[in-house]
């Protein structure tokens, strides 16, 4: 017999270890073999081996294939994970400072990030409550003008007439059009107040609510529709149903009733309410002023009807229409529905609404995220610490038995526990917390509902498992990587852990570094910026507009017999309120520059600084509407050299003259640069206000005391005096809103540090206790016990000084330059500031472990062994 | 219930288990089956009905008793329950029964 004819046949035998389900690979396998040495006996090598290839073929079926049996392995998976969490909950109580310190940190990450979300998401999703939503569009169209090639979101009001005769397919439609604010009469009372002209089937297609009143009311265009802010104002707390108010439209007082009132819009609407007056009015007053005009035309489409369809339809009627029209060039109609509308509307020119803005939401997301990373690389540095402490727990379960992915499941589970208590008090802060104090800096009304919001659920699952995974997935992963035998032994964790914790520890200390770097800086160019100089004497003036022509002369002659007032002129512009960007031409050159009309005393009562030439004659008529006194970046613009004779420059197809040259001077908030101003003289009829410099005293008690007189003479006015050195206060109160934000991510982000530093000191002092307790012993002093914890953070804080105050340069350098246009240069004064707070902080923290060391009772720590 | 009824194969498959009594796996009860009934069934259709016996709880089946021959493999042993036991008995008394009932035969015609 030859050696090989003693076996089975190896492919065969092969083939059957291949497709066999391990779990019952042996018996068949021992089966086959068996029969194959006993039939090699009976009937010799041929008959057995063809015995074996045909045993091994009949086993080739499908119960001894697949590899799941439904009754020999059947895991207890719900006991199992049970278990586990049950484990999981008690190591959460047994280790619950660091937990806690994980908790609180991870839930403060969690409510920025939900805050920053729900902020981010309201920018998104404009005009979204619309019932209609889906059927709901704005005309836009495509043209070729001079004036602007591109897309348009006014349409000619001729054609949306055609379109609403000849295009089927349109349920409602409403034009949309304001003539800014309209002069207001409610009995005495007159302000001025926005209103939109609409279509009576307005509200039939958008979902404003109604609080009282008909929402037909429109269908009679004696009737108006207010919201709810516009009623307060005129009527307080009465019902305002039925009031009458009058309005000025055009140069006709019309008397109009109230038919309903609705709520104020929300937040992100694109559409406004305000008042709502029918389309008529606009229509009436168009046609008294004789030209043709574009509006904003909105349609909801029937049910069902393709969007394709509707454009095609609305194409067809433009050949007609661009042959009628001598610059029409409509190139075809683009329907953009309403949901969208906001988004596009940096590409629609004319359009509604607006895009969301970039720069608060880039801010507010990088916060969230550095709030995020921060917690997690808390996360890890603790947890892997935590895990260290229960080496022991790991290395039974896996003696026992348990697999690599039952050990990183168990240890995700735990965390996940832990990431969903943090979820939970997360939205908590966020709901409670966070969120209404936003509300009260951003002026939104942002709330948590956590049922119905469909995008706030993905965004949390989403977070949810993105936390636990990002923090829970290392340690998990180098937990459970430990050899059973290594850890029973005792032999010591080396895996690079100390570094990677050291790391994570740097990179938290430079965030918080950045961080305060920057709120300390922002703090400090605000001061700078407040106490800075305008370039003129803001200071003991007064501006009073005059309500009406009529009363210039009789507000003068009271103003100049009032004995308070120092120097009194008039002047069309009010410096520092109000901007006018114009296009000035010298040679070739065109550049714009503000423009302001003035009164001749102006440049004289605002004591610019003149540098060159002259402020305006009086004497001069010549200069009337002639001269310019310009500033210096006006000169810089155009690369000027200032002569005597004065420059010629034009500007609007006019000559002017530049007869004089003045320092720079801020006629805006410090988040503009200055560029080029010219000051203009225009005559004293066209003034409509008066500037005032008062003797010393108590410049609001003046204000008021100037109002209260003047509203006398002019009883059927509001008469508004403003003082000029609190002009910017609006623009600062402003800032202060983001300075509290960037004081908050300062205060979050050491505070997360610190917590971090903390939990990771308080793991490293209860597993060397021991060696505290024996050094105790030996007699080491407190500043000997406080060495080596001293020692060990002692590089990561100073390496993090280090890096966080380079990088924190360049970072906040670009943040303050998109904040401010005037910031002080980043010196070393903020950053060692920060320095400093961060190495007290962690001091303090340090500290805290450090005195439970002193305290330490030896005989505590060293009586177990 | 479905285990109370077997089929014939099965029902003598139940039996030679339990007359090998310690001794019943796939090729004892193979072996044992020509020897005792002359039929001649392949190894896998002996597992199929062993698995199916089992999974209706007539059978009982532990692993053990390696040997040369099979490689070190161990074997998976099978022994009667007391449900095999009772489903055995049941079988034979309907038989029994039903047999007892034949008329008999009758030559003289």
């Amino acid at each position: 017999m030859k050696e090989g004819q003693s076996k089975p046949p190896r492919w065969a035998d092969r083939f059957l270890s291949w497709y066999c389900n391990p779990k019952l690979l042996e018996q068949i396998q021992g089966d086959v073999h068996e029969l194959f040495y006993w039939r090699l006996e009976e009937h010799g090598y041929t008959k057995a081996k063809k015995s074996f290839i045909w045993d091994v073929l009949r086993f080739f079926r499908w119960s001894n294939i697949k590899r799941k049996s439904s009754h020999k392995t059947q895991f207890n998976n719900t006991a199992m994970f049970k278990n586990y969490f049950k484990i999981g909950l008690r190591n959460l109580w047994k280790q619950r400072l660091p937990s806690t310190i994980n908790i609180l940190g991870l839930s403060l990450a969690i409510g920025c990030s939900v805050v920053a979300f729900k902020w981010i998401e309201s920018t998104y999703t404009k005009d979204s409550f619309h019932e209609h939503l889906d059927d709901l569009f704005l005309v836009t169209h495509w043209e070729d003008l001079e004036t602007n090639k591109g897309r348009a979101g006014a349409t000619d009001n001729r054609l949306t007439r055609e379109i609403l005769s000849s295009v089927a397919g349109i349920k409602h439609s409403s034009r949309y059009g304001s003539n800014g604010q309209l002069e207001t009469k409610q009995g005495e009372k007159l302000t001025s107040n926005y209103a939109y002209f609409v279509d009576p089937e307005y509200l039939k297609m958008f979902s404003f609510e109604f609080i009282a009143g008909d929402p037909n009311t429109l269908n009679d265009a004696g009737n108006i529709i207010i919201d709810e802010s516009t009623s307060t104002r005129f009527f307080a707390d009465q019902l305002a149903v039925g009031k009458i108010l009058e309005m000025k439209i055009g140069e006709a007082w019309k008397s109009f009733q109230i038919g309903a009132v609705v709520k104020d819009k929300p937040n992100n609407s694109s559409l406004r309410v305000n008042t709502l007056i029918n389309y008529v009015h606009l229509e009436q007053l168009y046609a008294i002023q004789d030209r043709e005009w574009s509006t904003n035309f909105f349609i909801q489409r029937q049910n069902g009807t393709d969007r394709s369809d509707l454009e095609a339809a609305m194409n067809a009627l433009l050949p007609v229409f661009n042959k009628d029209q001598e610059e029409g060039s409509y190139l075809s109609f683009q329907l953009e529905p309403l949901s969208t509308m906001a988004i596009n509307a940096y590409e629609v020119f004319g359009g509604v609404g607006s895009a969301p803005p970039t720069a608060p939401n880039v801010l507010l997301a990088s916060i969230a995220l550095f709030m995020l990373i921060l917690a997690t690389f808390n996360y890890i540095n603790i947890s892997m610490a935590m895990a260290m402490k229960r080496m022991k727990e790991i290395g039974i379960r896996k003696v026992i038995g348990s697999k690599r992915k039952q050990l990183i499941s168990q240890f995700l589970i735990e965390n996940f526990i832990l990431c969903g208590l943090s979820m939970m008090l997360g939205i908590g802060l966020a709901a409670g917390l966070f969120l209404p104090w936003f509300n009260n800096i951003a002026g939104g009304d942002l709330q948590v509902n956590i049922l119905g919001h469909k995008n706030l659920w993905m965004f949390l699952g989403g977070l949810l498992m993105f936390i636990t995974l990002a923090s829970g997935l290392y340690p998990a992963i180098v937990a459970s990587s430990y050899k059973a035998i290594s850890i029973i032994k005792k032999e010591r964790m080396t895996n690079g852990n100390g570094l990677l914790s050291g790391v994570f520890m740097t990179f938290q200390m430079i965030l918080a570094m950045i961080t305060i770097v920057g709120a300390v800086m922002f703090i400090y160019t605000n001061e700078v910026n407040q106490s800075r100089d305008w370039g003129y004497d803001q200071y003991n003036k007064l501006t009073v507009t005059v309500p009406d022509a009529k009363y210039f002369e009789v507000f003068r002659e009271a103003l100049e017999a009032d004995p308070t007032i120092a120097k009194l002129a008039s002047t069309k512009t009010s410096i520092g309120r109000e901007l006018n960007g114009v296009p000035f031409k010298y040679e070739e050159q065109l550049n714009y520059a503000e423009l302001f009309d003035v009164g001749y005393d102006i440049p004289d009562l605002f004591d610019f600084e003149l540098l060159e030439g002259r402020f305006f004659d009086k004497t001069l008529a010549s200069d009337v509407n002639k001269a310019l006194v310009v500033n210096e970046a006006f000169m810089n613009a155009f690369q000027l050299e200032f002569t005597e004779d004065g420059i010629p420059i034009l500007m609007d197809s006019t000559q002017y003259l530049i007869v004089g040259v003045v320092k720079n001077y801020h006629y805006w908030g410090f988040d503009q640069k200055i560029r080029g101003a010219a000051m203009r003289v225009v005559p004293t009829v066209e003034h409509r206000s008066f500037v005032m410099e008062m003797r010393e005293g108590d410049i609001l008690a003046q204000r008021d005391a100037l109002k209260k007189s003047l509203s006398a003479l002019a009883p059927d006015y509001e008469v508004y005096v403003s003082v000029q050195e609190m002009i910017l206060d609006s623009y600062f109160e402003d800032l202060k809103g983001v300075r509290n934000i960037l004081l908050f991510t300062a205060i979050m982000a050491i505070t997360l540090a610190a917590m971090g530093l903390y939990g990771l000191v308080n793991i490293n002092v209860s597993t060397h206790i021991k060696d505290f307790g024996i050094r105790k012993v030996l007699g080491a002093n407190g500043f000997q016990l406080a060495q080596p914890v001293y020692k060990k953070f002692r590089n990561i804080l100073g390496l993090a000084v280090l890096i966080g105050g380079s990088v924190a340069v360049l970072v906040v350098e670009m943040l303050l330059e998109v904040i401010t246009a005037y910031s002080a240069p980043i010196g070393i004064l903020p950053i060692s500031g920060a320095a400093l707070i961060l190495l007290l902080v962690a001091f303090l923290t340090l500290n805290i472990q450090v005195a439970r060391v002193k305290k330490l009772n030896p005989a505590e720590t060293l009586r177990m062994d | 219930m479905k285990g109370t009824y077997i089929g014939e194969l099965e029902e003598l498959v139940l039996l030679i288990v339990g007359l090998l009594y310690q001794d019943a796996y796939g090729v004892s009860v193979l072996k044992e089956m020509k020897d005792q009934t002359g039929r001649e069934l392949n190894i896998s259709a002996i597992h199929a009905v062993l698995n199916r016996l089992e999974e209706k709880g007539l059978l009982n089946s532990n692993m053990g008793g390696a040997e040369q021959v099979r490689g070190g493999r161990r074997k998976r042993f099978y022994t009667l329950t007391s449900a095999g036991r009772a489903v055995l008995d049941e079988v034979k008394s309907t038989r029994d029964k039903l047999y007892g009932q034949l008329p008999a035969l009758n030559f003289s015609v």
